[in-house]
């Protein structure tokens, strides 16, 4: 073979191994595994049907598989299933959503008339999925753990009579003093230091979901507790899957009892490869699909895909303790220097950009017009910004700007780490997986000054909105409030607009907060989020998808064809 | 015979290198390649009029009298212009593809070349030392190679590269900050030292038994000396065959690197980062991908068979081969 044919079979093979491993790159990435392929009956006609298993995706492990220290709508999707609270949210759409029912309490609570001291009754009979019956002295338990763990729903039970002094003891297995349990009667006595008129929601939320006696004081997320409700957790493989497997045992009224025997959650860090696998059958249900493919999915598959409003904000925090956000002036910079319909690209569309904190449809919303920062669907007024650095002297300050890897956060941490250049900070983004984002940004020692974070809400009161900017829920590790937003007045009103029972009385005072909140820059709101779901062909979307005002979709409510 | 006078090895080398046509057009290409990407700062100031952080979300551009959205209101980036501005189109971003690409590649070769300098240098040491003085020098070096060899390259660097980027690194006094490119570097350098260490330490071992070698310890020269004048200039065509190889194998692995977010860190771009952020627009704006992985490709290639065109010109009869 002559010296050129070698050289040309040389080239051939250096071509073909290049490619394989240019494809390889290309192609790698997390590979879930393949899924689990339908079970029970094939498509039937329309209705509820009972029975099957599917399989879902997320982009990142929930934060937490414990019910005491979850604090994510992804987390929490599935967490509402397995762990019932003494009050419940219907798992029902809309406002009919929104209403509290008795969970595991026969009823609503008495409410004392100082508004401090609220009695519940434990219904008789109930048992965990594993068979443990359910005793009221379950719910001290339960809250001391959020409280022993520095969960991000302590605030929510800080206002416990002896919580603090519980915290401050660090004795797990002290008294709360201001719950007392009886386990015959199963009667349950909650005292508050103040009334407080949001504290029936908090005790609908999954923090509150009870959990045994004798669960421990540590992370459960790789061996979750047994809990009441229509799924009970069996496996738990963190940043691979987790398995719900219907608990045949529940009952309870309001509750639903779930359709599917199982729903596998498989963590899928590709969104791409989530939506191919859904569309070949391989996943059951994707939630938010890629931006970049929604132009394709609003065409081509419209009977699979559908998209729904939440009542959300998102926004860039920045932290008022740490340099250079601790100055007013450059606070205002940021907001200024944001192009908010720019962002809105990222989202596909699905991003409505605005002003106010609070989303449109919260009690207690009022748009902000005119804007103090210009028309949100606007430009950015960057050389206003550019002065505002200067002023503060803060010209070419390091910024780190914080997000997680979830698509699109990545590319609008990139937009507003170039906003932040333009305006002469040094600014460069910093992303980490969404699964220890939280606890990241959260605790105080990472300093983080600024980057990317959102609020669903978690019960329909704009206090549980403005608990993310009450001074009195600045916490060292899990914090919320990541601004560290102490401003003595925005925190004096929210703790007495808390106390109101008649929300719609107060709900221009409410809108008075946020536009403090706005004026002063303690934060970046860019816009209220339409959420995006995608199902597989064998999902029966018309009968039997609930979508929830506080939890996405019910996952008790989906069903097969 | 008075008045003839023998080719030099050097001069053979080059003239079985001028008949190896392929070998230099693709070595040609590479130098074009290479210059196109230190030419970045004149692209992206004198004719796209942008850098390569930055985003042009809300930004419009006239194509044919007509105006278009950089970025369209769903999200989906415009594709190749083919002229002075997005003259690749641009990505989800909004920013210039073209810069992108240009400065992404700067930064490929970059970590690639100073890796290959860096493993070269250390290769060259170790395998000196543990072919020269055998013993328990070789036993500790090569087992210490070994060791390194039995992980597969990738998944080592990128084990390395996931604790360190985010972290930083400290080596005593000295601290190199997160993110930092010398990262990157100090990974592929270290990950890829067995693949050239092997193949001259085994060279030296033949090398140490030969006579100039034995004629120079009985004149006196200490190991010092003998390794610096006798043993590397015969080490040397090895290197020259092997450096090329060891660039493309950095670049390849700099791009794997980035790719999974443990090499190159945003704003900053490179040919890895670039196919990353483009995958999950793979349908509506393939260019994202395609372009960096056509330019990976291209680098690699040529500079591969250039390599190969080396070899052959230093080394016809392949005593010499990259171990895998």
């Amino acid at each position: 073979m002559s010296d050129a044919n070698k050289r040309l079979r040389s080239l051939s093979v250096w071509v073909l191994a290049t490619l394989l491993v240019a494809l390889s790159i290309g192609a790698c990435g997390d590979d879930g595994d393949k899924g689990p392929g339908a079970q029970g009956p094939g498509a039937q006609g329309a209705g509820t049907k009972k029975g099957g298993a599917i399989t879902i995706a997320l982009a990142s492990q929930p934060d937490y598989l414990d019910p005491a220290l979850s604090y994510t709508s992804d987390g929490w999707q599935s967490l509402w299933e397995v762990y019932t609270p003494l009050l419940v949210y219907p798992h029902k759409a809309g406002a009919a959503g929104a209403k509290l029912i008795p969970g595991l309490a026969e009823r609503l609570p008495e409410i004392s008339a100082d508004g401090k001291t609220y009695e519940l009754k434990l219904r008789r009979g109930l048992k965990y999925s594993d068979g443990t019956p359910v005793k009221a002295s379950d719910f001290e338990r339960t809250i001391q753990r959020v409280l022993n763990l520095e969960s991000g729903g302590s605030f929510l039970f800080s206002g416990i009579v002896g919580a603090d002094a519980y915290v401050e003891r660090g004795d797990a297995d002290g008294n709360i003093k201001g719950i007392e349990t009886d386990d015959e009667t199963g009667a349950i006595t909650i005292k508050l230091a103040e009334p407080d008129g949001t504290f029936q929601s908090a005790l609908a939320t999954t923090f509150a979901g009870l959990v045994p006696g004798d669960t421990k004081f540590k992370n459960l997320t790789k061996d979750p507790p047994p809990g009441v409700g229509p799924y009970k957790i069996t496996k738990s493989v963190p940043n691979r899957q987790f398995v719900l497997e219907k608990d045949t045992s529940f009952s309870l009224p309001g509750v639903s009892a779930g359709n599917l025997d199982t729903i596998t959650v498989k963590i899928v860090k590709s969104q791409e490869r989530q939506v191919q696998d859904a569309l070949k059958g391989k996943l059951d249900y994707v939630q938010a699909p890629p931006t970049d493919l929604l132009r394709e999915l609003r065409t081509k598959y419209k009977d699979l895909y559908r998209e729904y409003p939440t009542n959300s904000i998102y926004f860039f925090f920045l932290n008022s303790r740490v340099a250079p956000f601790d100055k007013l002036e450059v606070r205002q910079a940021a907001n200024l220097a944001v192009d908010k319909s720019a962002i809105a690209r990222l989202y596909g569309g699905l991003i409505a950009p605005t002003c106010n904190f609070l989303p449109p449809n919260m009690v207690g919303y009022a748009k902000l017009d005119p804007c103090p920062y210009g028309d949100p669907g606007g430009p950015a007024n960057v050389e206003k910004a550019k002065q505002l650095v200067e002023q503060a002297g803060a010209k070419g300050a390091k910024v780190s700007v914080w997000g997680t890897g979830d698509d699109p956060t990545p590319q609008v941490v990139e937009y507003y780490a170039d906003a932040l250049r333009k305006i002469g900070l040094d600014a460069k983004p910093k992303i980490v997986d969404g699964g220890v984002y939280g606890a990241t940004v959260g605790n105080q020692k990472t300093k983080a000054q600024t980057g990317f974070t959102n609020w669903f809400q978690d019960y329909p009161h704009p206090a549980n909105f403005m608990s993310l900017v009450d001074g009195t829920t600045i916490q060292e590790t899990n914090n919320q409030n990541l601004g560290n937003v102490d401003d003595k007045e925005i925190t004096a009103g929210i703790e007495r607009l808390k106390k109101e029972p008649d929300l719609g009385a107060v709900a221009g005072q409410w809108a008075e907060l946020d536009k403090k909140l706005i004026e002063r820059a303690y934060l970046v709101p860019y816009g209220n989020r339409e959420l995006t779901l995608l199902f597989s062909k064998r999902m029966n979307i018309e009968d039997c998808t609930v979508v929830h005002a506080l939890y996405d979709v019910d996952l008790a409510s989906l069903c097969l064809k | 015979m008075p008045g003839v006078r023998t080719p030099t090895p050097r001069a053979r080398a080059f003239a079985r290198l001028r008949r190896e046509r392929i070998a230099l057009a693709s070595g040609f290409v590479f130098l074009l390649l290479v210059s196109a990407c230190m030419a970045a700062p004149l692209w992206a100031g004198q004719v796209a009029h942008t850098t390569p952080a930055e985003n042009h979300l809300s930004d419009t551009i006239v194509i044919d009298a007509k105006r278009t959205n950089v970025v369209a209101l769903d999200g989906v980036p415009i594709g190749p212009t083919w002229r002075a501005r997005f003259f690749l189109g641009a990505d989800g971003n909004g920013r210039d593809t073209m810069v992108r690409l240009l400065y992404g590649g700067r930064n490929s070769l970059l970590i690639g070349v100073s890796a290959a300098l860096l493993t070269t240098l250390v290769a060259l040491v170790l395998g000196l030392v543990a072919g020269y003085f055998r013993g328990i020098a070789d036993a500790v070096i090569a087992r210490a190679l070994d060791v390194i060899w039995a992980f597969p390259a990738i998944i080592l660097a990128v084990a390395l590269g996931v604790a360190l980027t985010l972290g930083g690194l400290q080596i005593g006094p000295v601290t190199i900050p997160a993110g930092s490119k010398l990262i990157a570097i100090l990974i592929i350098g270290a990950v890829t030292v067995p693949y050239l260490a092997r193949p001259i330490r085994a060279e030296v071992l033949l090398l140490r038994e030969r006579d100039f070698v034995e004629a120079a310890r009985a004149q006196g020269a200490g190991p010092l000396r003998i390794m610096r004048s006798e043993l590397l200039p015969n080490v040397v065509p090895t290197l020259i065959v092997f450096f090329p190889l060891l660039v493309a194998n950095a670049i390849l692995l700099e791009a794997a690197l980035s790719y999974l977010g443990a090499g190159i860190q945003p704003p900053e771009a490179s040919w890895g980062t670039m196919i990353s952020d483009g995958i999950d627009s793979i349908l509506s704006a393939v260019h994202l991908t395609l372009v960096p992985g056509g330019m990976l490709v291209a680098t690699v290639l040529s500079l591969n068979v250039f390599a190969d065109g080396v070899r052959d010109a230093v080394d016809p009869r392949a005593r010499v081969r990259l171990e895998h």
